[in-house]
């Protein structure tokens, strides 16, 4: 059975220090849906290509990367997506600052440029709690698929396998779940709103 | 497909959100979502609105009720329904203990599951299994494996034992072999994995594989025809060379087993898997000898009477087990 040694090709440790390679991969096969995604979200096309070049910087210095595109429970590409979007929600929420800082700076008002005032603190926690309500309150499966997939970044096929359901079936959870978060926002944003 | 266009443009931002999360956003559908967003003001504040929400259900990590809801949802839902369809996505250790525990209960009965099958083989036995989509399937002496064609891939988990795939060709539709640690795709292709509890082995007969290190195959190794890769798992470890003959790893679904110049030792582990009635060496001389045989798996006790005469050797058969021993020479 013993292959001969000058015959062997040693692919694990020739991959072992070699991230860029995995990253590079991750990119060929997930860039086109990371770009659909973004646009989707209304992203301009130049800015597109920017937050690319920004997740691709990000995730050559990622800590534990391969573990995380291991761990079979979790799909890289939500995993890459949830990255993008992290990314994109925080370059938006800078520029909020930016605007309202320059909005308080013209108008020699303040407070508000300051994103993390312990009002701002309380109101997001708040918020949370109020989602959390709306969340223990959905159907046991709407929330179990929900669940499945923010918290351990599932595809919508492997939570159809952990649930012993069709993915179809899935899509229905989550869309029934999307709306019912959907209609409660305005209570969960009130929630938020009242310890201001 | 259709519905979901259709979706995104008359229903509730729910569906955008739904679609954007999936892993087949279309480009149509991403159009659709982006002018919907930009025409509708409305439906963009619904749509950035229900996103934060989303976005902030993460940080319920670690949270008690909603760590409970994902530990415990399975015995929740539906006990009895897919035991077999959890361990397909659980992690490698989990998975090889849940088809342990499946071995037990469930050799013999028919899948309860509509698009799961579950095919295995005795000791000995080899079985040759035509998949819905063309492919063919040949599971060696002691195998297991599970056929989900149920989602947009082919998917096929093998649990234990050696088969051989002939691949109906289908671009759209990879086909992929899990082993748990390791993936193996197919592209348009003949191979042979062998999955032994330290060793996962995968040899192109035709075309090539890829093996992906992850879960979802992503980050993967090429392997070409005439190629055999072999990983180690206690090691982590990858080989891949290029054996003399391909015979080994595509002649056994004739029933014959090919050895040339192998030591006696590796030839008897071979042989053992194809017998209940386990060959033992009881002589370290004769360990090493080498051995050049062609074996009919069915006739295994023919092939100890070949080696009896080619080898020094002496064959004791007891009721349980066959004994090797070297000759004491008259």
């Amino acid at each position: 059975m013993n292959p001969r040694k000058d015959n062997i090709i040693d692919l694990a440790s020739a991959q072992r220090s070699d991230r860029k390679r995995v990253v590079q991969a991750l990119f060929e096969r997930h860039a086109e849906a990371l770009r659909l995604f973004l646009r989707g979200r209304s992203v301009a096309p130049d800015e597109i290509e920017d937050l690319l070049q920004e997740l691709f910087t990000r995730l050559m210095g990622a800590h534990r990367l391969e573990e995380k595109m291991a761990d079979s429970t979790g799909s890289s590409r939500s995993y890459l997506l949830t990255m993008a979007n992290g990314l994109m929600v925080d370059r938006w929420r800078k520029e909020q600052v930016r605007n309202a800082h320059a909005d308080a700076v013209r108008n020699d008002d303040q407070g508000h440029a300051d994103e993390l005032s312990p009002e701002r603190i309380v109101a997001a926690q708040l918020e949370l709690e109020a989602i959390k309500a709306v969340i223990l309150d959905m159907p046991l499966n709407w929330r179990v698929a929900l669940l499945l997939q923010r918290m351990r970044n599932m595809s919508y096929e492997d939570i159809a396998l952990h649930m012993g359901v069709q993915v179809k079936q899935v899509d229905n959870y989550l869309v029934r779940a999307l709306r019912r978060l959907r209609k409660a926002r305005r209570k969960i944003e009130a929630a938020g709103e009242r310890s201001c | 497909m259709l519905k979901n266009l259709q979706e995104i443009m008359n229903g509730g931002a729910e569906h955008a959100l739904h679609r954007l999360w999936s892993d087949q956003l279309s480009e149509p559908e991403a159009a659709a979502i982006q002018a919907r967003a930009t025409g509708d003001p409305k439906y963009r504040d619904d749509l950035d609105g229900l996103l934060a929400v989303f976005d902030s259900i993460e940080g319920l990590d670690g949270d008690p009720a909603v760590e409970e809801v994902i530990r415990d949802y399975q015995r929740l839902l539906h006990k009895r329904r897919s035991i077999v369809r959890v361990a397909l996505g659980m992690a490698a250790g989990l998975l090889l203990a849940v088809s342990a525990t499946l071995t037990v209960f469930s050799i013999s009965r028919a899948p309860d599951d509509g698009h799961l099958q579950k095919h295995f083989t005795r000791v000995g036995e080899q079985r040759t299994i035509e998949l819905d989509d063309g492919s063919v399937v040949t599971l060696n002496t002691a195998g297991q494996l599970v056929v989900d064609y149920s989602g947009p891939m082919r998917r096929i988990l093998l649990e234990r034992g050696e088969a051989y795939f002939e691949v109906a060709e289908d671009p759209a539709r990879p086909f992929t072999v899990d082993l748990g640690l390791r993936s193996v795709t197919a592209v348009g292709t003949e191979f042979n994995v062998r999955k032994d509890p330290q060793h996962y082995q995968v040899a192109v007969i035709e075309g090539a594989v890829a093996i992906g290190e992850f879960a979802d195959g992503a980050a993967q190794h090429r392997l070409e025809a005439g190629w055999v890769g072999e990983f180690d798992v206690q090691r982590n470890l990858l080989n891949a060379f290029q054996p003399e003959s391909m015979d080994r790893y595509a002649g056994w679904r004739n029933g014959m087993v090919s050895f040339s110049r192998e030591p006696l030792y590796q030839v008897v582990q071979e042989l053992n898997r194809y017998t209940r009635k386990k060959i033992l060496i009881e002589d370290t001389t004769v360990m090493d000898l080498s051995v050049y045989i062609i074996v009919n798996i069915h006739e295994i006790d023919a092939a100890l009477d070949g080696l009896e005469g080619l080898l020094p050797i002496e064959i004791t058969r007891h009721y349980d087990r066959t004994v090797i021993t070297g000759s004491t020479g008259d």
